[in-house]
């Protein structure tokens, strides 16, 4: 399969970017961000054609359906959705080096995806329990929501690093990439559960994956409320890293760990 | 420029509970109570039989769950007395500070007040030599924009041109809020109001009312679902393609409703829904050759189960038992129950495989086995929610309150023109209620706008 070649050449691409990135941090040079942002918007725009080529594949092979069928290829969204929240905070809000913290998530995503013995990179046909329109809007909404919390992530760990007493700009944007996070975290939760209703007959079972999606969306609510109470940076930062924990667990270790409904997802 | 914080209760007198109810810090615990539980609730099997924790975690731990409902924890008592406190908490929040907010976002008249912005007006400030009723009216055009009407209000000498944006905003937050209560009404309506059953019919019955879990009850329908047939396709890889049950809706005895029933298309009918879950094989009939004994001639017969089937000769009946795939470790066999015209009956096995392995002698035929005939059983969930059309409002409610509450804000922007001299000094600034960065983005854009003007 194409895609998959041009999906090879994307990892090691976003590493490439990486290795930029980190060269403009360390050794504070304008020309390594630019090669690593050069980089990186290049190797989206493979990422993004080897998506639609992908879908396009599977429709030559008879069984066409969105490329969200599959744990690998919910990993590959997963970097694309990592990225396309990158550049947001790298362009709309102009933070420098975000990339040197951001751009590895969507690296390491794409090389377990690759590299992980149990992970099949074939075009599967589409079980019954997926045939359906709600696929795309909850595996969309689910994934922009997990990539911002990713970005959020790497901004906590940069904010955490960063030695200076001008992090405003950075605790800012991290609390925007949450709030982010959290409304699609939301709407992927309501559109997940109108989907059970009509896929199962239970809007709510309280299923792992059900419920480790929800503790995601408590810990969320949490930080959301103690930034009320004025706690901001550091704290903030820490929290968020600690959220990004329970993202995880409810994409990974509830498939490795707990069985429930989503199983299938293997 | 100093944000407006969010608004504080009115000073009143407050009894301590209400105090309580209302505080933030409350909603902070109960959440990181809320998520701590149901992390437990994933740890530990939900709703298993009890031998398989007394197995796994001993008898004395076993007992020592249960006593506190871990086992079935997200329908215990003090869960839900959790979530309930949370409802309350929310509501009395709400309350609590809707009435203040109420008065902010739709207020009698348009206002501003003046001795604040005063006291900071900004610090983007730019000199003009012309006097301020000439400066105001080459400003009108640059300022009055997108944000909303220009409004005007004067002190003394000083004019303040502002505008403001966003009022409705404040209320996002109270939307979310209500949204969750709304969920709480789906889940309250779904339990008192609806059920959940599961029900395996095979080709051809009839379903009337299906079997409460957990209860004895029976729920009659009021209607009877006929299967008509049912379909399992596969793709050629072998992973399952489509599972389809064709059944017709009788209402006192007319069909009344054709229809199929597919993983992710359920048929609702009267408010009751059926959804494909699952599906098996079942025998349906065993065909036989009957071979004489002493002619050799062959008689085929059909021997469906749940019917009698006549033995040619008026030797009796045979009934059909039961089919096993493996029997005795001699492959497939069948168990048929033979009645003899005089009412006697012995039951008796033939193996597929060894049609002369522990046969009938009295009767004049071989047994043999040609085909166990299998019909399909379709696996329906039956269910009535109805909490959705709540869990419907409360998705979109609460999607569009946290957009609300967080990318929106309550903005003045405002510019202050004083008398210098013959001059004028204009100051620009403003407020917000959250996103200091917009403001101050939306403020800097504003500021060199002004700088580029060709205004003396």
């Amino acid at each position: 399969m194409l895609s998959s070649k041009i999906l090879a050449v994307v990892t090691f691409s976003y590493l490439a970017a990486v290795i930029f990135y980190l060269i403009a941090l360390i050794f504070k040079t304008k020309i390594g961000q630019r090669i690593g942002s050069i980089i990186t918007i290049g190797t989206f725009v493979a990422h993004t054609a080897a998506i639609i080529l992908r879908w396009v594949e599977s429709h030559k092979l008879g069984i066409g359906h969105a490329p969200f069928a599959n744990f690998y290829e919910s990993l590959v969204f997963f970097a694309w959705a990592i990225i396309l929240i990158h550049f947001i905070a790298e362009y709309k809000y102009k933070i420098a080096h975000v990339g040197a913290f951001t751009v590895p998530f969507a690296f390491l995503s794409l090389t377990y995806a690759a590299f992980s013995p149990g992970i099949s990179s074939r075009i599967e046909p589409l079980v019954p329990a997926l045939q359906s329109n709600w696929l795309i809007a909850h595996v969309i909404t689910c994934f922009i929501g997990y990539g911002a919390f990713a970005v959020s992530c790497g901004l906590s760990i940069a904010y955490l690093l960063k030695r200076s007493n001008d992090k405003k700009d950075l605790d800012a944007l991290n609390y925007r990439m949450i709030i982010f996070g959290f409304l699609f975290l939301t709407a992927g939760i309501a559109t997940g559960s109108i989907w059970a209703h009509s896929a199962w007959g239970a809007y709510w079972q309280w299923d792992p994956k059900e419920t480790w999606s929800l503790i995601t969306w408590f810990v969320y609510a949490i930080i959301l409320h103690v930034r009320l109470r004025g706690w901001h940076g550091k704290k903030i930062a820490l929290l968020s890293i600690g959220g990004f924990l329970s993202v995880l667990f409810t994409y990974f270790g509830v498939n490795f760990l707990l069985s429930g409904l989503h199983s299938y997802i293997n | 420029m100093k944000p407006e914080n969010s608004p504080s209760a009115p000073p009143e007198k407050k009894q301590p509970i209400w105090k309580a109810l209302a505080s933030v810090n409350l909603t902070i615990f109960l959440l990181i109570f809320l998520a701590v539980s149901s992390i437990v609730g994933t740890l530990i099997p939900q709703n298993g039989p009890p031998a398989l924790y007394i197995q796994n975690y001993g008898y004395g731990t076993y007992q020592f769950l249960d006593s506190l409902s871990l086992l079935d924890l997200y329908h215990a008592g003090w869960f839900r007395l959790l979530l309930l406190l949370l409802a309350l908490n929310l509501i009395v929040c709400t309350t609590d500070r809707l009435r203040h907010v109420w008065d902010i976002v739709f207020p009698k008249e348009k206002r501003l007040d003046e001795k604040a912005v005063l006291a900071r007006p900004g610090t983007r400030a730019l000199k003009y030599k012309a006097n301020p009723s000439v400066v105001k009216a080459a400003l009108l055009p640059i300022l009055s924009g997108k944000l909303g009407d220009l409004n005007e209000t004067t002190a003394g000498s000083t004019t303040i041109l502002w505008r403001e944006k966003g009022r409705l905003s404040r209320l996002g937050v109270y939307v979310v809020h209500l949204s969750v209560v709304i969920f709480y009404i789906a889940g309250i309506a779904s339990s008192l109001g609806g059920f959940r059953s599961s029900v395996n019919l095979p080709e051809g019955a009839v379903a009337e009312q299906v079997c409460l879990p957990n209860t004895d009850v029976d729920y009659k329908l009021g209607f009877a679902l006929r299967v008509d047939k049912f379909e399992a396709q596969f793709y050629p890889t072998g992973e399952p393609k489509d599972y389809r049950s064709d059944v017709t809706i009788i209402e006192k005895g007319q069909p009344v409703l054709s229809g199929n029933i597919r993983v992710n298309h359920p048929l609702t009918y009267k408010g009751i829904t059926f959804y494909q879950a699952s599906y098996g094989r079942f025998p349906k009939a065993i065909e036989l050759n009957l071979v004489d004994k002493t002619s050799g001639k062959t008689i085929p017969l059909s021997v469906p189960f749940g019917q009698e089937a006549i033995l040619p000769d008026g030797l009796g009946t045979l009934r059909s038992l039961r089919a096993e795939p493996n029997v005795m470790d001699k492959g497939p066999a069948v168990q048929m129950l033979l009645t003899s015209p005089e009412g006697g009956q012995t039951d008796f096995w033939i193996f597929k495989n060894d049609p002369d392995f522990g046969r009938i002698s009295k009767l004049p035929y071989r047994f043999i086995v040609t085909e166990v005939r299998e019909g399909f059983y379709t696996g329906l969930q039956v269910a009535k929610e109805p909490g959705i059309p709540f869990v419907w409002a409360g998705s979109i409610l609460m999607v569009l309150g946290i957009a609300v509450t967080f990318f929106m804000s309550h903005r003045k922007i405002w510019a202050v023109l004083e008398k210098k001299g013959e001059g004028t000094t204009v100051t620009i600034g403003g407020q917000t209620n959250k996103n200091k960065l917009g403001l101050e983005e939306r403020l800097d854009n504003l500021y060199l706008q002004l700088q580029k003007s060709d205004i003396k």
